[in-house]
């Protein structure tokens, strides 16, 4: 816009950035609030509030430096810092110099409380950069810079004011609703690339088999049995050794009861070894009691049918799969089948 | 995000609470819980072992009642902001 009323050529780039600098060293200079300042306004303070005058004033400086000086000479100069004993000191001789000199009716509680308001107060204003002192600087700024009359201003300053009206109006009427609806698309919109992602599962499926291919609980959970369990079942001596012949074992085992469950399910297991491994199913377990066998022989049943034995399988006896096998889950012929 | 589902959803699950709804709020708890519905029924499917055309043809239909109703949550989100 002030391009387009004041001219390019008068508003160039450079222009702007001086201006810019003057205007924030205007803003530093304003808003500084020195130590001269803040004396200027303690004193002012003093003298409206506690009925300060300068002979009470050297006079106070006087008695006050007289009993710093004591006290300098009893406690040493060793520790100054602002919780010391001298710093204690020195603030209860103040505050009694300060009573005696300017009178305790001058020096209550609510007068120290006021003057300590009304300072921070005096320093919030005097730092304070108001949107007049802005307006004011930018337009002496303007003039001296960019070269712009104060007649030029005028028309400027009445477009600026009928944009900003403008402006407000449609804020109420139409941008508040779009940035509601902007927010409503960006912020819960359910876009993330996880979510679009799930979209994918049914053609994944198709193409490469069902899901629990690429799960990594497998992994996970290996870390359980060849990692936690390994270490705990090491006497914490040298472990790692012991946990690899720990894996090696389990493992071997694991195999010897998958061939096992293998060839139960194939038919070649003997009774021995299938009731060592319990790989009898309920049924067959019924069967093969002592009272069934009687009940058969009463009814002159045949004898329930087993797979043949093959001369080629090891005929493991129970005593020793027993000792073998304790750490080995035995499973059931049913269970196996299943597995299978 | 399906274990935390029941958590999530204990709020509106539980009836006995009304705290002075409206109904359209009741209307939106009623969506949000199909759409959770669908989420549950979507990570039943997936984790099965096996899958057929028809199990293929259920997850799918799942997934499209979710983004049907997903926008109950953002209705319930801009209502809570809007009462803030």
């Amino acid at each position: 816009m002030e391009v387009q009323v004041y001219g390019a050529e008068k508003v160039t780039t450079s222009k702007r950035r001086q201006s810019q600098v003057r205007l924030n060293r205007a803003r530093h200079t304003a808003t500084k609030w020195s130590e001269a300042d803040r004396q200027r306004a303690i004193e002012r303070l003093e003298h409206e509030i506690h009925q300060m005058t300068s002979v009470k004033r050297k006079l106070f400086d006087k008695l006050f430096q007289h009993h710093e000086r004591q006290l300098l000479q009893e406690v040493g100069t060793m520790a100054t810092g602002p919780r010391s004993i001298l710093a204690k000191k020195l603030a209860q001789i103040k505050t009694a110099a300060e009573e005696e000199v300017y009178g305790a009716v001058n020096m209550t509680l609510n007068k120290r409380v006021e003057f300590q308001v009304r300072l921070s107060d005096a320093e919030t204003e005097a730092t304070t950069w108001s949107l007049a002192d802005i307006d004011c600087i930018v337009s002496q700024l303007e003039r001296e810079i960019y070269r712009i009359t104060s007649n030029e201003q005028m028309p400027f300053k009445q477009e600026l004011s009928i944009r900003l009206i403008e402006f407000e109006a449609w804020w109420q009427a139409i941008g508040v609703q779009e940035l509601r609806k902007t927010i409503k698309q960006c912020v819960i919109h359910f876009g993330y690339p996880k979510r679009h992602l799930v979209s994918h599962i049914s053609e994944s499926i198709r193409r490469m088999g069902s899901g629990d291919n690429f799960t990594t609980d497998i992994s996970e959970r290996l870390h359980i049995d060849n990692v936690k369990e390994a270490y705990r079942s090491t006497n914490k001596v040298n472990y790692i050794r012991q946990m690899l012949k720990h894996n090696d074992r389990s493992t071997a085992l694991d195999y010897m009861e998958e061939t096992l469950s293998y060839l139960a399910l194939q038919g070649w297991y003997n009774i021995d070894s299938a009731k060592a491994f319990n790989l009898l199913s309920a049924a067959d377990k019924q069967r093969n009691t002592r009272r069934a066998h009687l009940l058969r022989l009463q009814h002159c049943q045949d004898e329930p049918f087993f797979h043949p034995v093959s001369p080629q399988v090891h005929h493991l006896r129970e005593t020793h799969v027993r000792r073998v096998c304790r750490s080995v889950k035995l499973t059931s012929l049913r269970d196996a089948s299943e597995d299978f | 995000m399906i274990r935390t589902l029941s958590v999530n959803y204990a709020r509106i699950l539980d009836c006995s609470k009304d705290d002075g709804k409206t109904a359209v709020e009741t209307a939106s708890d009623e969506i949000v819980m199909g759409a959770a519905r669908a989420l549950c029924e979507f990570s039943l499917l997936v984790s099965q072992h096996n899958h057929s055309d028809l199990s293929l043809t259920a997850l799918d239909d799942s997934l499209k009642r979710f983004y049907k109703k997903k926008g109950a949550f953002r209705d319930q989100k801009m209502s809570q902001s809007a009462k803030a």
